[in-house]
């Protein structure tokens, strides 16, 4: 009811069409705006004529837009598991430091700190370091060379996170970057620029980011570089097929026909209306990045020692089917793979679970 | 005719294609090492000998006159020497070949039958507890890390329950590969299901099938899901279609209407995501075969690239770019053929 009514008012002062369009924001502006709104919103009411109208007027349709979208994913239960899921992640990756103090005398926080003389042991064992005269408790057990696995699945949150959003914002620009100028300007470089997507299209990403990674050393910064490589061009090609398609719509003759510079349409006009379809794609890839990263340090492309869930679970590959003996009692090791690999798969399921209620509400045939 | 001229263009489209994938993997083994590593058949070759492989590769001219006899010599079916396999590179594809098909063909075979149909069912039943179960499960699938999934298949079904091999593709009584094994399986295809029936000895056949069984599973896991989730969703947009409806109206029955209107219908579109998922098994085979400890091409692949083989890198990227590229066209031929509506330009 409530949205109707807004939407009625929003209707009668809205803004002239031209001066909207001249002031649509930039996707980067759009999130501060949104904030920028919200601070706003009082002075809406005294009617108070600052510099900011036409900007507030021009985005009150996209916050609007949000509104709406978000209270459509709070209706659906499962984007907000994943809504959860991924806020959590976020949590224990930020409060990693509080979770999971790294020992004092640790330098490289993401190295996921050793007991050698500890060996692999079951969770809840403790162990007396005689160097720094300290106990250690092994929440979650230990790995090879007594690895501390609950301080590697809490800090792996962080690795994976930034890992997954440094390739997937690099990869958005790339991919707006190639597919909207081959979109665009069409004829011979879009023809060069798609068959340059085919070549790395046809190389199986995983492949493609082995042979990159064993060029380079293996990493976080190359394994990141490597995804960028495997992931630009599926952007290129979604965002080159939306800017084929908006281009042809009657705002962009209209600008054209005022006299706009091509490249302020592009950037202004087509760009800001072409993202929203890869909102779903990228927040369904940055499970799928964190999927590979995992698969790739899993067969051994891992950086080594360092805090990331597909490279632990590869030290306990080699125990998953036999035992080891800890304080006289024979175990079988299951910790090593199993409490990392369940982080792989909340992570990537949060993603998952959250690019899948995006698409369901950004649809338009199936919101209102 | 108008499919055969527009084969010929596509394959022409490939001519490109192809050269830019050589050229980029050409250029990024540059960055690995020396070229002639991938001509030496020894670990120490002497400078005399590596002068002669430069002589003869033309490895001491200009970069470009190296690409050009490179490719001849790809073109030619010299494609190097694999350190990792001791053998040639052509080789040892054809050895290695046989065990990543037959495992990538069972694991489709798996996903086509299980996706479709639960996939379809998901589609009639939308919105009902079934559909939300199926729904959910499927997203479990794209989730999971291949390799813990079979890590933890491995650990229930092999250590605690012994229903599974621990892997490898047969066993020790049956391995050609094994001087002492009672029956050795005759190899003639490298295909083990293949040769065993060849030889008519189902019990090998079983034990063969038996050995496949968990890699299969773990491999078409993902394809599951993703082949539910197509099948459910292109289901779902054709049962909303007019001449469905029509169906109905007519007084068809409703597995008549499903079966023979929409569920046909609905299959085009999985269609194409099959043939490219199968392609994807093919090179995506690399975990799989890792863990299970199958000679194919994936762990080929993981031991060249860690102990930098550089010919053996080489000719894998390239097979597998040929076999998507492949797949792609034939993905695309198959729907024109299924699809009248599509037009082939």
């Amino acid at each position: 009811m409530s949205i109707l009514n807004r939407k009625k008012k929003d209707e009668q002062n809205a803004a002239p069409a031209d001066e909207a369009k001249e002031n649509a924001p930039s996707v980067e502006e759009k999130a501060s705006a949104v904030n920028e709104e919200v601070k706003q919103a009082p002075k809406k009411e005294t009617k108070g004529r600052g510099r900011l109208d036409p900007l507030i007027k021009s985005i009150q349709p996209r916050v609007r837009e949000f509104r709406v979208s978000m209270k459509l994913l709070s209706k659906s239960f499962l984007a907000m598991l994943g809504l959860i899921i991924v806020i959590t992640m976020v949590i224990i990756a930020l409060l990693a430091p509080l979770l999971a103090p790294p020992p004092p005398e640790w330098r490289d926080t993401s190295i996921v700190p050793k007991y050698f003389n500890q060996g692999i042991s079951p969770p809840g064992s403790t162990y007396f370091d005689p160097v720094h005269n300290r106990t250690v408790d092994f929440i979650l057990g230990s790995g090879e060379d007594g690895s501390d696995i609950y301080y590697g699945v809490i800090w792996g949150a962080q690795t994976s996170i930034r890992l997954a959003l440094v390739v997937v914002l690099s990869a958005v620009v790339m991919g707006i970057i190639v597919g909207a100028v081959a979109g665009y300007y069409g004829g011979k470089i879009d023809e060069l620029m798609m068959r340059v997507t085919d070549v790395f299209l046809s190389i199986p990403g995983l492949v493609l980011a082995m042979a990159v990674i064993a060029v380079l050393k293996p990493t976080i910064d190359n394994i990141m570089i490597s995804l960028v490589i495997v992931w630009w061009p599926s952007y290129a090609r979604l965002i080159r097929g939306q800017v084929m398609t908006i281009k042809e719509n009657t705002y962009v003759e209209a600008a054209r026909a005022i006299g706009a510079k091509k490249n302020r349409i592009l950037f202004r006009h087509i760009i800001p209306n072409a993202i929203s379809p890869m909102l779903v794609s990228a927040t369904m890839d940055i499970g799928s990045i964190v999927l590979t990263t995992a698969g790739l340090s899993y067969i051994g492309f891992g950086p080594p020692g360092v805090a990331e869930w597909g490279r632990m679970a590869n030290e306990g590959a080699g125990y998953i089917v036999g035992f080891i003996s800890y304080q006289g009692v024979s175990y079988n090791p299951y910790w090593i793979i199993f409490f990392p690999g369940m982080m792989i798969f909340l992570f990537v399921m949060g993603f998952n679970l959250l690019g899948d209620g995006l698409r369901d509400i950004l649809d338009p045939r199936l919101r209102r | 005719m108008r499919l055969t001229s527009f084969i010929i263009k596509r394959l022409l489209l490939l001519i490109p294609v192809l050269l830019g994938v050589s050229l980029l993997v050409f250029v990024l083994m540059g960055f690995t090492g020396e070229r002639w590593t991938a001509y030496t058949t020894t670990d120490h070759p002497k400078q005399a000998q590596i002068w002669a492989i430069e002589e003869k590769y033309h490895l001491n001219e200009s970069i470009a006159v190296q690409y050009y006899y490179w490719l001849d010599g790809i073109v030619h079916g010299d494609w190097g020497y694999s350190k990792q396999a001791r053998m040639p590179v052509t080789d040892a594809i054809s050895n290695k070949f046989p065990v990543t098909f037959e495992l990538a063909l069972i694991s489709s075979l798996i996903a086509v039958i299980i996706g479709i149909s639960i996939g379809t069912l998901s589609a009639i039943k939308r919105n009902k507890p079934v559909d939300h179960v199926v729904r959910f499960v499927a997203l479990i699938g794209v989730s999971l890390p291949i390799f813990w999934l079979a890590l933890l298949l491995l650990q229930a079904l092999y250590l605690n329950l012994g229903l599974a091999p621990s892997g490898g593709r047969i066993s020790l009584e049956f391995d050609p590969s094994n001087p002492l094994a009672t029956t050795p399986l005759i190899v003639r295809t490298n295909f083990y299901t293949v040769d065993s029936l060849l030889m008519g000895n189902l019990q090998i056949f079983g034990d063969v099938l038996w050995h496949l069984m968990l890699p299969a599973i773990c491999l078409s896991f993902a394809t599951i899901a993703l082949l539910t989730r197509i099948m459910r969703s292109s289901m779902l947009e054709v049962m909303n279609l007019d001449y469905v409806k029509t169906a109905r109206a007519k007084g068809l029955s409703e597995k008549v209407v499903l079966k023979k209107h929409a569920r046909r219908n609905a299959l085009i579109p999985t269609t194409t995501v099959v043939g490219l998922a199968f392609a994807g098994l093919l090179g995506g085979a690399v975990i799989t075969e890792n863990i299970f400890s199958l000679n194919g091409l994936g762990k080929w692949s993981t031991a060249a690239l860690l102990s930098n083989d550089q010919a053996a890198i080489l000719g894998f990227t390239m097979l597998i770019a040929i076999i998507v590229v492949l797949a792609n066209l034939i993905v695309d031929i198959m729907y024109a053929y299924l699809d009248p509506r599509v037009r082939l330009e």
